[in-house]
């Protein structure tokens, strides 16, 4: 029993390793890292770039989160990715889209191509109870926000925001919650604490993930405060329950990343599109030699 | 209650004795009723599971159609491809990879628990192996990702989220099922059954290959089974580590998804209000299904002796 075991096993692996050897081949050089299939970073990065999902070069990986990607990214040398603008560090390279880097100006002159809007979604008819959401709303709406938000790498789309007068009275509701994209969750959680200590009251703004989806069918269902997406929300069809009101907080450049080892600094879109729909593709196929 | 003994006292003798049996009778009763409640509560819990898996799982597996689902290989949640083609094939061959890593090395260490082992290092060797139980599966995934992943990616290339990286981890992950259970079957073998096979001239390995490993056989298969089991379920680690793309790995550098990771990175995102969701109640009733059907081999193992 023991032998014939021990003799799958060992023929599986040696297969196993023989199939390593040979199956690269076929594939390029380039690793291209993806968000998996519902992301609203994926889906907004598809959308610009007009690429079907089915037709889309998975790559060697589809990571759930905007961090796992840098991370992954960031470990490897011939790697291509997308991220928010905002959430991309120095640990990674972004490169220029026909020419035109991924800044906040070129983001919100609408010059650099691949870029998105955050909305949130809240219940109007919620604003006459729930103190603390139509307080947190007009924060957001105000100049202290504008600010915050350019300060973590998005783009402003208000202009001459008013300044933030924080609440005479004590407030009834002392905790919200913002539920949905992971993408836009970062900066809510930073807005929510400098919001907490402007307001200067013991008062919470909770916020948690789920993705764009989550937090368009939490704010159609109600359940929670503030729904957050990374993509453009339609009313009448994302939006079905008619006392949701959507609002753009700001706007955000998908950056295309890769490693910091990688010569190149700058890609057509041309091109971008060919990585990504093109599995056979080298980086040398594109113009791109990396010293070795 | 404690008016009640003094009342039985003054009573004559046999009708306390009476009483007093009653009121154990009723003692016995109620706690029969109390353990027939808890039972019935977890048997109601996993038909719930089941049922409530199945009935949600079956329509919607009929409109993708039967083999549209099982066949197609494309899993893209967003385009309405509902495929587990390569979610299954994904599943089998990390399982098998994970045996191929685990078995071996789970089985040695339990021969080595078992027979070779001096008190002392026992001692340290048996906490280690329910330590390693009890790491949390998103840690083995972390590890995987910060150890194995950069190994693997100077191994074989590519990004390091493979088939190779997730057969380490989940190899490792199995280890703690494999051993404990071969050991103690290993342990239950009579010891004459040792002794008889080196007083007819066996060494020691001969002893242990050829006459307690078949004597243990049950045991040590139920072990391998369950670590099967344990790979095929398992989520967290796996969606760190397997790369997530939906195509049949053609080699040990690919990446690929499971049953378990699908499910997992698709929920956050799929909508309720079409196909989106229930989609994903399908893939977790074929997942129930196999870990059933895994059950069932290890309940007629069982009936073996060791």
């Amino acid at each position: 029993m023991k032998k014939i075991i021990m003799a799958i096993a060992s023929t599986v692996l040696a297969c196993g390793i023989g199939f390593a050897a040979v199956g690269c081949s076929d594939s390029g050089d380039i690793s291209v890292y993806n968000r998996e299939s519902g992301s609203g970073t994926r889906d907004a990065f598809l959308e610009l770039l007009g690429i079907e999902e089915a037709d889309l070069n998975t790559g060697v990986a589809q990571l759930s989160s905007t961090s796992a990607v840098i991370q992954g990214v960031a470990g490897d040398e011939k790697a291509i990715g997308y991220a928010s603008l905002g959430s991309v560090d120095q640990t990674v390279k972004a490169l220029s889209v026909d020419g035109v880097a991924p800044t906040e100006e070129t983001v919100a002159d609408g010059s650099y191509k691949i870029a998105r809007p955050f909305e949130l979604m809240y219940d109007e008819t919620e604003l006459a109870d729930n103190d603390l959401l139509a307080e947190f709303v007009e924060y957001l709406k105000s100049a202290e926000a504008q600010e915050i938000i350019a300060e973590e790498g998005y783009v402003s789309v208000v202009e001459n925001a008013p300044a933030y007068t924080a609440p005479e009275g004590t407030l009834s509701v002392t905790e919200i919650t913002a539920t949905g994209s992971t993408s836009v969750g970062p900066l809510m959680t930073v807005l929510a604490d400098d919001f907490a200590s402007l307001v200067g009251q013991d008062v919470q703004v909770t916020v948690s993930g789920g993705g764009s989806g989550q937090g368009i069918s939490d704010a159609n269902e109600g359940n929670s405060d503030i729904g957050m997406a990374s993509k453009e929300v339609v009313d009448g069809t994302d939006i079905t329950n008619d006392n949701v009101t959507i609002y753009q907080l700001c706007a955000d450049g998908i950056a295309v990343i890769v490693n910091t080892a990688n010569p190149a600094t700058d890609i057509t879109l041309d091109n971008l599109k060919k990585i990504y729909t093109d599995k056979s593709l080298n980086w040398s196929d594109i113009g791109v030699e990396f010293s070795e | 209650m404690q008016l009640k003994p003094k009342n039985t006292e003054s009573a004559p003798a046999d009708e306390g004795i009476e009483k007093v049996n009653t009121r154990a009778v009723v003692k016995e009763i109620s706690m029969k009723v109390l353990f027939a409640v808890a039972a019935a509560l977890f048997v109601v819990a996993v038909l719930t599971i089941c049922i409530y898996l199945l009935v949600d799982a079956i329509p919607t597996i009929g409109e993708i159609g039967f083999v549209k689902f099982l066949t197609d290989d494309r899993w893209l949640i967003r385009s309405e491809r509902f495929g587990i083609g390569s979610l299954v094939v994904g599943t089998a061959l990390s399982t098998i990879g994970a045996l191929v890593v685990g078995v071996p090395i789970g089985l040695m260490t339990a021969t080595f628990m078992a027979f070779y082992c001096p008190k002392w290092l026992y001692r340290v060797l048996k906490p280690l192996t329910n330590i390693l139980a009890g790491i949390p599966s998103i840690v083995y995934g972390f590890f995987g990702l910060t150890v194995i992943v950069p190994l693997s990616r100077d191994l074989v290339g590519g990004g390091g989220l493979n088939l190779l990286t997730t057969s380490i981890v989940l190899g490792i992950m199995i280890l703690p099922t494999i051993i404990s259970i071969s050991e103690n079957s290993l342990r239950a073998v009579p010891k004459p059954f040792y002794e008889g096979a080196v007083a007819l001239g066996a060494t020691k390995e001969r002893a242990i290959f050829r006459t307690m490993f078949p004597a243990a056989s049950s045991g040590v298969l139920t072990a391998i089974i369950l670590g099967m089991g344990r790979a095929i379920g398992e989520t967290a680690a796996i969606t760190l580590i397997c790369g997530n793309i939906d195509q049949i790995p053609g080699s040990l550098a690919d990446p690929f998804i499971t049953l378990a990771s699908a499910i997992a990175s698709g929920m956050g995102y799929a909508s309720t209000t079409n196909l989106e969701r229930p989609a994903l109640i399908a893939v977790a009733a074929v997942l129930l299904i196999i870990i059933l059907l895994i059950t069932t081999v290890v309940m007629l193992l069982k009936k073996k002796k060791y």
